[in-house]
């Protein structure tokens, strides 16, 4: 069934699936490519997930949620995908400090044992995380918003996510 | 009556004004202190603050919205923390506080830092005389009114061009519920904020804008300045029982770095929300 109105957000939700890849390719680099090119690979799954994912999710927290939460009639109705937020953001913060270890003592090969889990880890709860939103809110949000809500969500969205200051 | 959502806006009203009671009715409880007439004379002088500070952003976006010339409402406006920088911007305004403590800080601050251009109010939010001006502001303001449909109502009807508010993801006042259990054997019911706001203007079908920044961990310059806002916030006595456990829970719960002291070492999510009235 097509959008009524949440495509904008759709939209501007596309660079968080895409970003998914990174991880993927930083997996497999961590254990067998070359230790440039393994690191070039991990610093690019790092900077989507601290310079995308979890910047979009802060702001998620007070745009898409509380949107959320007004067609539910009900507060905090998404705290299970905030409680995954924190443990997105706690396992960036392992895959950072392990990449940074691997940096240091100059072999990721021998930190592929730790750093495997974390990327995988990652990409399975972020791709999920992704599509249980796409799946569960943005159908509710179609069915229940104006064209112009949907535009403030996707505006304050983008706002929050690159730090911003408000408009007049 | 329907929301644009499809929603009854009376539900997200009744749940502001239900966990405001409970939090309320919570601290009647568990009262052992007498009530002051001004619950914020004796913490007054900490609001008071350098209206030429630089080093607060959302304070710089609030000055990005000033039109000079223009009218402000600073609803709740406690010792001029915004009221005097947004003088200085510009703006005439008109501050509002039920507080005379509250006042009396704002008036020596203006003094003392040599800013013109605010009057002020002394009464409760909706005030009594008909206020109209350009852009209504409420700071920190909200979070433990439970009739917040009318007091937005009223906010509303006064400002022409914009509504501001600055609200945290949690109530300032949260910063104390972690030592409840310990003290009060319960965990605190909390206060509705910025993300419960959010939801209500949607539900009142307003457009808004928000920047969204951080405000960091409270820092006292003293323990017995932590202690003091915790006393208030927990209602006891400062010599009873309760604040011995109180005193015994500090050990675990709070933290000191370069000699100030700490309840939490977390930033919170600061919002300033922009809406046409």
């Amino acid at each position: 069934m097509s959008d009524r109105v949440v495509g904008p957000l759709r939209d501007y939700r596309a660079h968080l699936h895409a970003g998914l890849s990174t991880l993927q390719v930083a997996a497999s680099a961590a254990s067998t490519a070359e230790q440039p090119i393994a690191l070039k690979s991990l610093d690019g799954a790092l900077a989507y997930l601290q310079g995308q994912f979890l910047p979009v999710s802060r702001a998620e927290e007070f745009t898409l949620f509380i949107a959320v939460d007004g067609v539910l009639g009900a507060v905090d109705s998404c705290q299970v995908m905030k409680a995954q937020h924190t443990t997105i953001m706690r396992m960036t913060g392992d895959l950072a400090q392990t990449i940074e270890a691997a940096r240091t003592d100059g072999d990721v090969r021998s930190y592929a044992k730790y750093l495997d889990p974390l990327l995988y880890g990652l990409y399975a709860l972020v791709r999920a995380h992704l599509e249980s939103e796409d799946d569960a809110y943005l159908p509710l949000l179609d069915s229940a918003l104006s064209e112009s809500q949907v535009g403030m969500v996707v505006d304050n969205l983008t706002r929050m996510a690159a730090g911003s200051a408000a408009p007049i | 009556m329907h929301s644009p959502l499809g929603i009854e806006r009376a539900t997200l009203l009744d749940e502001w004004a239900r966990r405001v009671r409970a939090n309320n009715d919570q601290a009647e409880r568990f009262r052992e202190a007498t009530e002051s007439p001004d619950f914020y004379a004796p913490i007054a002088s900490s609001f008071k603050a350098d209206p030429r500070r630089n080093d607060e952003p959302a304070l710089d976006v609030l000055r990005g919205l000033v039109v000079p010339g223009e009218t402000w409402l600073d609803i709740g406006a406690g010792g001029g923390r915004y009221a005097l920088p947004l003088a200085l911007a510009g703006a005439k305004v008109v501050a509002l506080d039920p507080s005379p403590g509250m006042l009396q800080v704002l008036h020596s601050a203006a003094a003392e830092f040599g800013v013109a251009g605010v009057s002020t109010i002394a009464s409760r939010w909706p005030a009594t005389e008909r206020i109209t001006t350009d852009v209504a502001l409420i700071s920190h303001v909200g979070y433990d009114i439970a009739e917040i449909g009318a007091f937005l109502d009223a906010m509303e009807s006064a400002a022409a061009r914009l509504c501001v508010a600055v609200l945290l993801a949690e109530a300032p006042a949260t910063a104390a519920a972690g030592l409840w259990p310990a003290v009060h054997g319960e965990p605190r019911e909390l206060l509705p904020a910025l993300p419960e706001f959010l939801t209500l203007l949607l539900a009142r079908g307003k457009l808004f804008s928000v920047w969204l920044g951080e405000r960091q961990p409270a820092a006292y310059s003293s323990r017995e300045a932590m202690e003091g806002f915790l006393i208030q916030q927990l209602f006891i006595e400062p010599n009873g029982p309760k604040a011995t456990k109180m005193r015994e829970a500090l050990k675990t719960l709070a933290s000191e770095r370069d000699g100030r002291f700490y309840l939490s070492d977390r930033p919170l999510p600061l919002g300033v929300v922009t809406w046409k009235p």
